[in-house]
């Protein structure tokens, strides 16, 4: 199981991976700093990459859950 | 659990998109995950496990659908063991052996009880050929070891938490006619003396061959390392069931040790 690419846990923590640095990252949430100041920073069109592949993980994910 | 699992993930994805009106909660939610901690959400509909750690009952997980998975592929044949800490509620399951039998023969089920047999191996390739009989497996022992040749819980001599318990196959017999064939009965010990006088169900001789000076450890079946302490109501709160041990030590010895069989364990010490 562990050794397969698409297996619960290989998805898992490739979410855990992509969540500190995507929009659910609590320290942006909650500092009231997630847009407007840091608008000349690389975080943000950062955020919003590993917020697509975020997606995509949990479409995968659920995927895997169906199956 | 799945269906649980499934609307966390479909929310994340609800709330990557910006459509999820309640963020917060979804973050608190994968604020778990991130720190590898099991969501109380998943934990309230959750099979009993003892682990913290994401990782580890996402392994646990896995490996329970999977075998659920051949389960079904086996298209209601006989598969060689059952896995039993795969069931939500393994204490039905064995009832569940016992109710098919009194279906079967049309008698009540206080009229019936499992006996228990620990076998040689730790795998067993065919399903059992007798009749109101299956294999089990999954089990562990802590605090002692087991001597697989003479089917005897010793001394521990490993710098393991746990060691692998055989295949244990659990046959649904008559009351009347189990207590004619129960093997090994003990006439050493305290212990003994109290089973002699009443013997409850599924507290039954699990060795075949006759070792002399053998006496009997009643040794407690727990779902996970926490064993009782499970927050659960007191009717529930017990073992999934007793297995009768043999041991060349006094069965106290292992009572005050605290042995115990257990259907999961911490993943370091595997």
């Amino acid at each position: 199981m562990l050794k397969d690419q698409d297996s619960l846990l290989n998805l898992f923590i490739a979410l855990q991976k992509l969540l500190n640095a995507s929009s659910l990252d609590k320290t942006v949430t909650h500092g009231g700093k997630r847009y407007d100041h840091a608008t000349d920073q690389e975080i943000l069109p950062q955020r919003d990459l590993n917020d697509k592949k975020v997606a995509q993980l949990a479409q995968v994910l659920l995927l895997q859950l169906d199956a | 659990m799945l269906t649980a699992i499934r609307e966390s993930v479909a929310d994340l994805l609800a709330n990557i998109d910006g459509q999820y009106p309640r963020p917060l909660e979804i973050e608190a939610l994968w604020g778990r995950i991130q720190q590898n901690k099991i969501p109380e959400k998943w934990r309230r509909v959750s099979f009993q496990t003892a682990y913290d750690s994401l990782a580890d009952y996402i392994v646990e997980l896995g490996l329970k659908l999977d075998f659920w998975r051949m389960i079904v592929a086996s298209d209601g044949k006989a598969i060689p063991s059952y896995w039993l800490p795969a069931f939500f509620d393994p204490r039905s399951f064995l009832t569940a052996l016992m109710q098919a039998r009194a279906r079967y023969e049309e008698i009540p089920m206080k009229d019936l009880r499992n006996d228990y047999e620990v076998l040689e191996s730790a795998s067993v390739s065919e399903p059992c050929k007798e009749k109101h009989a299956v294999h089990l497996h999954g089990l562990a022992l802590e605090g002692a070891d087991w001597n697989w040749e003479r089917k005897l819980v010793v001394e521990t001599t490993k710098s393991t938490r746990f060691v692998a318990f055989p295949v244990v196959k659990v046959r649904t017999v008559h009351l009347g006619k189990a207590s004619a064939a129960t093997p090994l009965e003990s006439s050493q010990g305290p212990n003994a003396k109290k089973k002699k006088k009443k013997q409850p169900a599924g507290d039954q001789g699990t060795g075949a061959e006759a070792v002399p000076g053998v006496q009997k450890f009643r040794c407690p079946v727990y779902r996970t390392t926490s064993r009782l302490s499970t927050g659960l109501v007191a009717a529930d709160n017990a073992p999934v069931e007793y297995l009768r041990l043999n041991t060349l030590e006094r069965p106290e010895t292992w009572a005050k040790r605290a042995v115990a069989l257990l259907l999961e364990t911490d993943r370091a010490d595997e």
